[in-house]
């Protein structure tokens, strides 16, 4: 699946370093990713992979390195003003897409709301334009028949597939995934793993947090194994879930063996 | 035994329904000046700063924490002796009346704004909204509905509050039944009156919130 790699680089991390009080929770993380690749995530809890991912969409704030989306770029230098004034920073934010790990969806509005949420108010399309798009969207997720339900009434499965929709409304130019399927029954799962599968087909640009080895090592170009708010390992795909070259991977790969989830 | 007699009301029956228009306005204008000046200082409370927080929890503590009665004599028999601003007993009361129900709406709204869940903030922040688009699409929706009955509640009592505004000789509901006792020396009927007229607007008015309250959670 490496087919996509060796365009232009669409993100960029530089150094990044962040601190809650006296804990460094990332400590000097740099990656890139070209258009159309798609980079997996993996480690323990805590490792700060969330962290990261907050840090490219600027929802956290790290004290020191750098960040670039396309072609927009933030450096940090440690100082309390803010990063970028209030109408910027919504501008950098929806360049790219999130999906959480407990969906965030809005519960006072329907599936097909929430979809047109971004369009509308964020990229002010008329609600007519916005509508039809999002009804798409939902088609496209396996949902059209959803469009009116609120997320109260919709399954974990159904919650994160409006919400990767809703993510996609905006066109983003990259799609980030928290973690997508860990609050999920594990019938669920599946049918989520499926539309992220459609989007790598599609060459969507993807930086995907998660806990499902088999499908990284399937579906991602490269995994960075992540300790400690630093990276340990980086490489391909399949190599790095395959023969892993440091103690600690190996040891966390293990538990994932033993389960038969490889 | 007392000898009850409520036909001696009926000639009065104008200066109360004028009384009930005085305290029913007072309400609606103190209720909406309040709203406005506790989202107003919900919202600032929200900035990160004490060069904004202090003089807001000073505010909302100093018309919390006092009785209402006195914040009305204050304005009306203190003010202008200390600024020179005379102001009519109706522009006093209203005044403290909204202050002192601003500083509890405010705590309302504000519990109301952080009782949203952290992730809905960044759901609606990753979508590229701005601050006020946040608060107007996704925050202030949700916690209107959660904030509804306290709301209600305070409406409740900010009607209630504006008989004290007889105090400053404001010719609201109690002012008039106090005028018409001193004509009849009937307190037990006229107070008794009074009172029913207040749970007869009230009592239909916290029916309709409730009905709101299911009415918005709905669905969900
Ligand atoms: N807002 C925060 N304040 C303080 N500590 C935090 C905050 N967010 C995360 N942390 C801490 O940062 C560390 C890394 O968290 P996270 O990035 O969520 O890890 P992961 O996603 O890999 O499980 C954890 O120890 C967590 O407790
Ligand atoms: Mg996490």
């Amino acid at each position: 699946m490496s087919g996509h790699e060796g365009g232009r680089t669409m993100v960029e991390v530089k150094d990044l370093k962040l601190s809650y009080g006296e804990n460094q929770i990332l400590r000097g993380v740099s990656l890139t990713v070209p258009e159309g690749g798609i980079l997996a995530i993996i480690g323990p809890s805590g490792s700060g992979k969330s962290t990261l991912l907050r840090c490219i969409n600027l929802l956290a704030r790290p004290s020191a390195g750098s960040v670039r989306v396309g072609s927009e770029a933030v450096t940090f230098d440690g100082s309390k003003r803010r990063i970028l004034p209030d109408r910027a920073l919504a501008a950098f934010r929806s360049n790219t897409g999130m999906v959480f790990q407990h969906f965030n969806l809005f519960p006072h509005m329907t599936a097909l709301e929430n979809v047109m949420e971004g369009p509308v108010t964020v990229r002010k399309r008329p609600r007519a334009e916005a509508e039809a798009a999002a009804r798409a969207l939902l088609a496209k997720v396996g949902l059209s028949d959803k469009a009116d339900a609120y997320p109260g009434k919709l399954s974990g499965g159904q919650k994160q597939r409006v919400a990767i929709a809703r993510a996609l409304a905006i066109e983003p130019s990259v799609m980030m995934f928290d973690e997508a399927t860990s609050a999920l029954d594990p019938e669920l799962v599946g049918e989520v793993l499926a539309v992220i599968r459609q989007l790598s087909n599609e060459g969507m640009t993807m930086l995907i947090v998660t806990h499902e080895m088999a499908f990284a090592r399937q579906i991602a170009d490269r995994i960075i194994f992540m300790r400690d708010g630093l990276i340990v390992e980086e490489g391909p795909a399949q190599s790095l879930i395959d023969n892993p070259v440091e103690e600690s991977t190996r040891s966390f790969l293990a538990h994932f063996k033993g389960a038969g989830l490889t | 035994m007392y000898d009850w007699d409520f036909s001696i009301l009926w000639q009065f029956r104008w200066l109360l329904l004028v009384g009930l228009g005085v305290t029913l306005l007072f309400t609606l204008a103190t209720s909406l000046l309040g709203l406005l000046i506790g989202t107003v200082v919900a919202l600032l409370r929200l900035i990160p700063s004490w060069f904004t927080t202090a003089p807001l929890l000073a505010y909302v503590g100093l018309f919390r924490c006092t009785p209402v009665l006195v914040q009305l004599i204050w304005f009306y028999y203190a003010l202008p002796g200390l600024t020179g601003i005379m102001l009519t007993p109706s522009l006093a009361a209203g005044l403290a009346l909204s202050l002192y129900g601003g500083a509890f709406f405010a705590e309302i709204i504000r519990g109301g704004i952080v009782s949203i869940e952290p992730g809905q903030w960044d759901g609606a922040r990753a979508l590229g909204m701005r601050r006020h688009e946040m608060m107007r699409r996704i925050i202030l929706p949700q916690a209107i509905t959660r904030m509804l009955p306290a709301l209600a509640n305070q409406g409740v009592l900010q009607l209630k509050n504006t008989s004290l505004a007889s105090a400053v000789a404001v010719p609201d509901l109690l002012y008039q039944s106090q005028i018409i006792t001193a004509e009849t020396y009937r307190p037990l009927e006229v107070y008794t009156a009074v009172a029913i007229i207040y749970l007869v607007v009230l009592f239909p008015l916290t029916l309709a919130v409730h009905g709101l309250e299911v009415w918005l959670g709905r669905d969900r």
